[in-house]
C-alpha cells in the first residue's frame, strides 16, 4: 500500500469514529425523548486490494445508523397502550359520576327514600300534627332533590363524556395528519435506516392513535405504516380519512369514519381514550335511564295511592310527585307538588273524604309502598334503589382493577422496550471513549503517514 | 436485560405513583373512620350495607314511635284509673246513701260530692298528651266530651306503626270507652240528682250503672295495659335490634383504628423509602469522570 493509501485508510477511520461519536451524541441527546430509540452505528470492512501477493485492507466505512428495535414488542405497546387507555378513560370517567352515589349516608339514592317512609312511620303517631306532616314533606322534598341531584350529575358526566370524545377526536385527527405527513416522508426516503428520526417519531404517533383511539398498524416494507380504526383503513401512504362525531339513529352520539363506500359508524369498535369515553357515556346513560324508570314508577305509586286518600279538607289528594308522562327525564325533573310542599294539610292521609284530619288510613296505604315488591322486577323501590348504586359501584371497582392491571402490563412492555430501544447513558460514555480512542489512533496514522511523505520529500528534495 | 436511565425512572415514578394511590386510601379511611366510603369500596358487600341501613333507620323511627305510644298509653292507663277511683269512690258513696241511715240533707252533700267525681271524670276523658287528646279518637284536636257529656269525638281509633308488622292504638274511641255499656257520665249525673232529690229507689237502681261504668272501664284498662305492653316491646326490641344492627354495620362498614393507622405507618415508610430511593437515583454517570 501506499503511504497515499494509508492517508486514505486513516482518513476513513477518523470519519468512522466521527461518525461514531455523532451517533453516540445522538443517543444520549435523545435519551429522554419519547419514542427514541437507540441508533447503533454499523462499519463494514471495505474490501481489500491486491498489491502483487498481498491483499491490503481498505480499512472500513459507516455503512449506516440502525434503530434498536423489536417490531413484535412494538405491536404488543401500540395495542396494550389502546387498552390501557380505555381501561383508564373509563375509570376515569365513571369514577368522576360516583360520588353522586353515596352509600354510607342520608343523601344516597335509597337511604333519602328511607327517610320518606321513615317520616310516614312517625306521621302514624298522629297524622293531624302539623309537624309530622311537615316532616313528611321535607323527607319527600330531600327525597326528590337527591333524585334530582344525582339526575343532574349523571347529565353533567354524560355531557362532559361528550365534549371530551369532541375535543378527543379534534386530537385523532391532527394525530392522523402527522402521521399521513411522515408516512409520505417516510415513503420518499426510502429505506428504514435512512429517515429514523422521522420513524422514531411516526412510531411514537402510532403509540398515541393507540392510545387516542385503539388503532392497530401494519407495516409496508419501505417502512410507511398503514393505521386501521374498527378495521377502516384511515392512513394510506401519505393521505388520511378524518374521524368525526355524529348521531346514531337515537339521537346519541356516534363516531363515524367517512370511507369511498360510505361514511361507517365504529361507536362499538372504537378503543383508546375515545372507547373508553363511549363505553363511559354509555354506562353512565344506562344509570341514567334506570334512575328515570326509578323515579317515574315511585313517583307514580306515592301519586296513584295518594290521589286515593283524602287531605285534611277532605278533599282528594293531589299528586304528590311533579312528574312527566313518560319515563325519560323523570329524575331530573322529580320535585314535590308545589301546593302540598307549600301547606302540608293537603297530604291525603286520610281513607275517606269525612274521616277526620287524624285518620291514617291512606297514610298506611303509603307506608305499605314501602314493601310492594311489585314495582320493580328486583322487588320494592327500595331494593331498586340499592340494585342502581350497587351496579355503579361494581362497575367501578371493575374499571379501576382492570385500569390497574392494564396500566400495569403497559408498564411491564415500555419497560421491556426501554431494554431494547432505550439509552443508557453509562453505555454511551463506553462508546464515546471507544470513539475518542479509535479518532485518537487514526489521527496517529495520519500523522505518522504525514511524517513518512515529508520524510521521502526531504530525501527527494 | 439492558436497564436504561429512562426504565429506572419509569420504574420509580410508576411505583411512586401506586405506593401513593395506595396511602391516599388508607389515609382517606383513617380520617374518615370508613372502611367503605363510596360504593366501588365494596360492591359485594353494598346491597348488605343498604339492608343494614335501611334497617337501622326502620327501628329509629319504631322506637321512637314505641316511646312516645308508651307515654300516651302510660297517660291513657293514668287517666283510666282515676276515672275507676272515682266510679269506686261513687259506689261506696251508692252504699252509704241507701238505705235509711242517711238524710235528706246528708245525701244533698254526698250529691255535691258525686258531682265533684263527674267533673274529676269528665277531666279524665278529656285529657291530652302534648295538645293531643287520649280518647277522642281519630279527632285528636276535638274535646272527647262537652259539659254535658256528649261524644264529639271520632269512633275510628288512630293507629301507630311501632314494628315492621306491629301497631298500636295511640288514641281511644272515648264513646266506647266512657259510654259503651253505661254512660259513665250520664250514670253520675243522674246519682246526683236521685241523691238531691233523695229518691233511695234511683240512688239504689244506679249501683248496677256504675257496676257496668266500672267493668267497661276495667275492660279498656286492660286494653291500653295489653297495648302498652307491646308498644313497650317493640320499644326494646327496636333499641335491641338497632344496636345489634349497628354493631354489624360498623363491622362492615367502619375501619379497625388499629389495623388502619398500622397500615398507614407502613405504608408512609415505604414511600419514604421509595423517594430516597429515587432521590439517590442521580447516582454517578461514567460521563462525570470523563
Amino acid at each position: 500500500m501506499s503511504l497515499f493509501g494509508t492517508l486514505s485508510v486513516g482518513a476513513r477511520g477518523l470519519a468512522v469514529a466521527s461518525a461514531g461519536i455523532d451517533v453516540t451524541a445522538q443517543n444520549v441527546t435523545g435519551a429522554q425523548t419519547p419514542g427514541y430509540s437507540r441508533r447503533t452505528l454499523r462499519v463494514e470492512q471495505l474490501p481489500p486490494v491486491q498489491q502483487g501477493a498481498l491483499f491490503v485492507g481498505q480499512g472500513a466505512k459507516a455503512a449506516g445508523v440502525t434503530r434498536a428495535i423489536d417490531r413484535l414488542l412494538g405491536v404488543r405497546l401500540v395495542e396494550a397502550a389502546g387498552t390501557s387507555s380505555e381501561a383508564s378513560t373509563l375509570s376515569r370517567q365513571l369514577s368522576g359520576v360516583e360520588g353522586l352515589f353515596d352509600a354510607t349516608n342520608t343523601t344516597g339514592l335509597g337511604e333519602s327514600l328511607d327517610l320518606v317512609f321513615d317520616a310516614l312511620a312517625s306521621a302514624t303517631v298522629d297524622p293531624s300534627d302539623p309537624a309530622q306532616r311537615g316532616a313528611a314533606v321535607y323527607a319527600m322534598t330531600t327525597f326528590a332533590s337527591t333524585v334530582s341531584r344525582i339526575a343532574g350529575g349523571l347529565a353533567d358526566g354524560l355531557t362532559g363524556a361528550e365534549d371530551e370524545l369532541a375535543a378527543e377526536l379534534d386530537t385523532v385527527n391532527a394525530t392522523l395528519a402527522e402521521v399521513a405527513q411522515l408516512n409520505a416522508a417516510i415513503g420518499n426516503l426510502g429505506a428504514e435506516e435512512g429517515p429514523g428520526d422521522l420513524l422514531d417519531r411516526r412510531d411514537y404517533l402510532l403509540t398515541q392513535l393507540a392510545e387516542q383511539v385503539g388503532a392497530t398498524v401494519q407495516l409496508k416494507a419501505n417502512g410507511q405504516a398503514v393505521v386501521f380504526v374498527a378495521g377502516h383503513g384511515v392512513v394510506g401512504r401519505g393521505d388520511f380519512r378524518p374521524l368525526s362525531l355524529g348521531t346514531d339513529a337515537a339521537g346519541d352520539p356516534a363516531v363515524q369514519v367517512s370511507m369511498d363506500d360510505g361514511t361507517f359508524d365504529i361507536t362499538s369498535e372504537v378503543g383508546g381514550s375515545v372507547g373508553g369515553l363511549v363505553a363511559a357515556r354509555a354506562r353512565i346513560d344506562g344509570w341514567a335511564t334506570d334512575l328515570d324508570t326509578f323515579a317515574f314508577t315511585v313517583a307514580n305509586a306515592f301519586n296513584t295511592q295518594h290521589a286515593a286518600g283524602f287531605d285534611s279538607a277532605g278533599v282528594a289528594g293531589l299528586p304528590l310527585f311533579d312528574v312527566g308522562g313518560t319515563a325519560p327525564g323523570s329524575a331530573l325533573g322529580l320535585a314535590v307538588n308545589a301546593t302540598i310542599a307549600a301547606d302540608s294539610s293537603l297530604l291525603a292521609f286520610a281513607s275517606a273524604a269525612t274521616a277526620l284530619p287524624g285518620d291514617s288510613g291512606n297514610l298506611e296505604a303509603l307506608l305499605a309502598l314501602e314493601d310492594d315488591t311489585t314495582l320493580f322486577p328486583v322487588g320494592t323501590a327500595r331494593a331498586a334503589a340499592s340494585a342502581i348504586v350497587s351496579d355503579v359501584g361494581t362497575a367501578v371497582a371493575a374499571a379501576g382493577s382492570d385500569s390497574t392491571a392494564q396500566s400495569a402490563l403497559l408498564s411491564d412492555l415500555q419497560i421491556l422496550r426501554e431494554g431494547i430501544s432505550g439509552v443508557n447513558t453509562d453505555e454511551e460514555a463506553t462508546h464515546l471513549l471507544e470513539y475518542q480512542a479509535a479518532y485518537r489512533a487514526s489521527a496517529k496514522v495520519l500523522s505518522a503517514a504525514d511524517e513518512l511523505l515529508r520524510t521521502l520529500l526531504q530525501v527527494g528534495g | 436485560m439492558r436497564v436504561t436511565q429512562a426504565g429506572l425512572w419509569q420504574l420509580v415514578r410508576q411505583n411512586l405513583a401506586a405506593n401513593a394511590t395506595r396511602t391516599r386510601q388508607v389515609e382517606e379511611q383513617a380520617i374518615t373512620g370508613l372502611a367503605v366510603n363510596r360504593p366501588s369500596d365494596a360492591p359485594a358487600l353494598l346491597s348488605q350495607i343498604d339492608r343494614l341501613h335501611a334497617a337501622t333507620m326502620d327501628q329509629d323511627v319504631y322506637e321512637q314511635n314505641g316511646g312516645q305510644s308508651l307515654a300516651r298509653l302510660n297517660q291513657m292507663d293514668s287517666e283510666l284509673g282515676h276515672v275507676h277511683d272515682a266510679l269506686s269512690r261513687a259506689r261506696e258513696l251508692v252504699v252509704q246513701s241507701s238505705g235509711d241511715l242517711m238524710s235528706a240533707e246528708q245525701r244533698t252533700y254526698v250529691a255535691l260530692e258525686v258531682e265533684a267525681l263527674r267533673a274529676t271524670v269528665l277531666q279524665s276523658a278529656n285529657s291530652n298528651l302534648a295538645g293531643r287528646y287520649l280518647f277522642s279518637g281519630n279527632a285528636w284536636d276535638t274535646e272527647p266530651f262537652d259539659a254535658a257529656g256528649t261524644y264529639m269525638g271520632s269512633t275510628d281509633e288512630p293507629r301507630t306503626r311501632v314494628g315492621a308488622n306491629t301497631w298500636v292504638t295511640s288514641s281511644l274511641d272515648g264513646s266506647s270507652v266512657f259510654q259503651g255499656g253505661a254512660d259513665v257520665l250520664a250514670v253520675l249525673d243522674g246519682l246526683a240528682t236521685a241523691l238531691n232529690a233523695d229518691n233511695t229507689a234511683a240512688i239504689e237502681a244506679s249501683l248496677a250503672d256504675i257496676d257496668t261504668s266500672l267493668g267497661q272501664v276495667m275492660f279498656s284498662r286492660a286494653e291500653v295495659g295489653a297495648s302498652a305492653n307491646v308498644a313497650d316491646d317493640a320499644t326494646a326490641l327496636a333499641a335491641s335490634l338497632r344496636s345489634e344492627l349497628g354493631t354489624r354495620m360498623d363491622e362492615m362498614v367502619q375501619a379497625d383504628p388499629a389495623a388502619t393507622y398500622m397500615k398507614l405507618s407502613e405504608l408512609r415508610n415505604a414511600y419514604s423509602s421509595a423517594l430516597q430511593v429515587a432521590a439517590s437515583g442521580k447516582g454517578e454517570s461514567l460521563f462525570d469522570l470523563i
